[in-house]
């Protein structure tokens, strides 16, 4: 193996983390704020095919974002309503909102099995800078990307900031931690969390997007792939810190893009395919040990409906 | 005027069958909603499931074909769900099952079947069984998510299982004196190792036998034993379980042997009794209709069967309308999620009361 395929594997990896970091930040901020949301690959693959339409009739794939912004909005107060106003449980209602989400995009998406987008509604890498994409072994992978690459990087970041370092974030937390004592300090436990989810949905949506408009370009059934279920494995893999879940995407990424370069060395496909799963398991596993050395577990009212003076 | 809303203390029978049926009738509707504006008759649609699946000899005893091993599986999952754990990968389980199942009847194809099909549910239900134990293990020892971890090993053994037949059990074609590997499918196993069926039908009767008796048996498990009694507690009440001294490690991992041993079951039946080979498409999904239905039913033995029954009629009825009106595949899953989403609603007037005063 030569350097030029390091650097291929880290280019392919750092685009088959995209998605899965988008996913995965929404989803960490809805358990921030005490709402579990197992429908990630429901709201995904909404957003793939609302996606793949809006560009392929539009010719426009910021246009298609942000309707698959919208649509994975939609889907995710379906769970919210659920969760939070009918105090549902919150693992049944997920899992229902993937199965409607698998369910409903590939009844619309029927009429376009097989379609793929003209090369002008797509998303196409662009070079940031010349100079910076010659850097040895990263500068591929890092500054010759789709335009969702570096915005998804920018919303980690700010996500980040706002969960850690301001007013909003402490909000957020404390709903999630104590939503008792954060109503009885005047914070509107239901709006916040109606909002955490609903911002869920908009990432995992635009998740999709990213998978419809630029990763593939192209609508096919089921073209998640279960990456709605990783994004997820890597909310708990980062303990719930959008920095972390940068880390954990990327290593994510990478594996799988390791998994399509070894094919070409003679490795089953098959079984190729199944590592990234794998890892996830023995990622959680060797994780596990680090959040409870560090007492680092779960938002303490993640998935108990908030009921004003009920216990 | 002033909404009032109070917590139920005792739920009228009546009521709240009212309110279930109400709640399907819902779901109904706002799927037909989708079907017109899909550009289908909601109705005509609706009325062919029905007439497809509960009309006519044939669908009644496809629904109860469909049926079995949805029993199998969602009575291990009612249980199992009893004691707080989330097994979603039953879908995995059943397909090791299968596998093994696979295996004893390519290793011993002369046996007698009065050997060989007691061998395979053995042997399957304790391929399942292991399947399903190290997440439960796992969430004991180290708090390892249970959703993620179930689902994770379903999608491993899925590659795993797609890695044999496309190579080390791929099915030799004989043309001639050449044998050559061709199409991704297994050889079909013995005869002998074929289940019995009822009749014309397809209706394996050992997979039915033990899917009731494993509808009955969970039940009388729960509620008669010891062992279901701390299962009841540990799921109510961790901390007061682990104060009582009841295992948790030991509770979970026996009611995932039992979930994932029935998901096994029901991979023997579904390899052994109807498709006799494996093939790409093995697998359709019961794994995953089987949470429904296990919480819709509960671990008791006439809910189990009515949802199940009715599910595995929609799966039935499903694959006519996808014929008939071009749908996808997924046009099921659209159902469930839907069916889900409005119990989960209608659950709300179960638990609580409102009350409108002015």
């Amino acid at each position: 193996m030569d350097l030029s395929v390091v650097e291929n594997i880290l280019w392919v990896g750092f685009r088959s983390a995209t998605p899965l970091l988008l996913a995965s930040l929404g989803e960490i901020y809805a358990e921030r704020s005490g709402i579990l949301n197992l429908g990630v690959e429901g709201m995904m693959i909404m957003g793939a095919v609302s996606a793949f339409i809006t560009a392929l009739t539009t010719g426009n794939p910021w246009l298609g974002v942000a309707v698959a912004t919208a649509v994975g909005i939609l889907m995710s107060l379906i769970h919210g309503v659920i969760s939070i106003h009918l105090r549902g449980n919150q693992v049944v209602s997920g899992l229902a909102l993937t199965m409607f989400g698998l369910g409903l995009s590939s009844v619309i998406g029927r009429k376009y099995v097989g379609y793929q987008l003209p090369v002008k509604a797509r998303f196409l890498p662009k070079p940031l800078a010349e100079g910076l994409v010659k850097l040895p072994v990263i500068g591929k992978a890092l500054f010759d990307q789709e335009p969702l690459f570096y915005l998804s990087i920018v919303i980690a970041v700010v996500l980040w900031f706002v969960l850690y370092r301001t007013k909003v974030g402490i909000v957020i937390r404390s709903t999630g931690e104590n939503p008792a004592a954060a109503d009885a300090l005047g914070i509107n436990v239901y709006l916040v969390r109606y909002a955490c989810t609903a911002l869920g949905g908009a990432l995992a949506g635009m998740a999709g997007a990213y998978l419809s408009v630029a990763y593939s370009p192209a609508w096919i059934e089921n073209m998640t792939a279960g990456r709605g279920w990783i994004a997820l494995a890597l909310t708990i893999f980062a303990l719930w810190n959008p920095l972390r879940a940068i880390f954990g995407a990327y290593l994510f990424g990478v594996v799988e893009a390791g998994g399509y370069t070894l094919q070409a060395y003679g490795y089953s496909q098959w079984l190729l395919n199944g590592v990234p799963y794998l890892l996830t398991v023995i990622v959680l596993t060797a994780g596990a040990t680090e959040t409870m050395r560090r007492r680092m577990g779960a938002p303490a009212a993640l998935g108990v409906p908030y009921v004003r003076g009920e216990k | 005027m002033r909404v009032i809303v109070r917590k139920r203390v005792v739920v009228p029978r009546r009521f709240a069958l009212a309110v279930r049926i109400g709640s399907v009738v819902l779901a109904l509707l706002a799927v037909a909603v989708i079907f017109h504006a899909y550009g289908v008759n909601p109705f005509d649609v609706y009325r062919s499931i029905f007439f497809n699946a509960f009309g006519t000899k044939v669908g009644l005893t496809e629904t109860i074909v469909r049926m079995m091993p949805l029993l199998l599986v969602s009575a291990g999952l009612a249980l199992v769900f009893k004691t707080g754990f989330w097994n979603i990968g039953a879908e995995g389980q059943l397909l090791v099952g299968a596998m093994a199942a696979y295996v004893v009847a390519r290793t011993f194809p002369d046996a007698p079947p009065i050997a060989l099909i007691p061998s395979m549910f053995l042997v399957g239900f304790a391929a399942g069984a292991a399947w399903g134990i190290p997440p439960a293990v796992l969430k004991a020892k180290l708090n390892v998510n249970d959703v993620i971890s179930t689902l994770m090993l379903y999608y491993v053994i899925y590659w795993v299982f797609q890695h044999l037949i496309h190579g080390p059990w791929k099915a030799r074609e004989k043309v001639g004196q050449l044998t050559y590997g061709g199409f991704a499918h297994t050889e079909i196993i013995s005869k002998n190792a074929w289940l019995p069926v009822i009749g014309e039908t397809r209706i394996h009767w050992p997979t039915l036998v033990l899917s009731v008796l494993a509808a009955v048996g969970v039940y009388v498990f729960l509620n008669y034993t010891t062992a279901g009694y701390e299962m009841k507690v540990v799921g109510d009440n961790p901390e007061a379980a682990r104060a009582a001294g009841i295992s948790y490690l030991r509770t979970v991992t026996l009611a995932m042997i039992i979930s994932g041993g029935l998901a096994g079951l029901a991979g023997v039946g579904e390899f052994a009794g109807i498709q006799h080979r494996f093939t790409p498409e093995f697998l359709s999904g019961y794994g995953f209709t089987g949470i429904i239905t296990a919480w819709l039913g509960g671990v008791n033995p006439i809910g189990l069967l009515i949802a199940n029954f009715l599910f595995g009629g929609l799966l039935v009825g499903g694959q006519y309308i996808m014929i008939d009106y071009k749908l996808p595949i997924g046009v099921v899953d659209m159902f469930n999620g839907a069916i889900l989403f409005f119990v989960l609603a209608g659950d709300f007037l179960l638990r609580y009361r409102i009350q409108i005063r002015r």
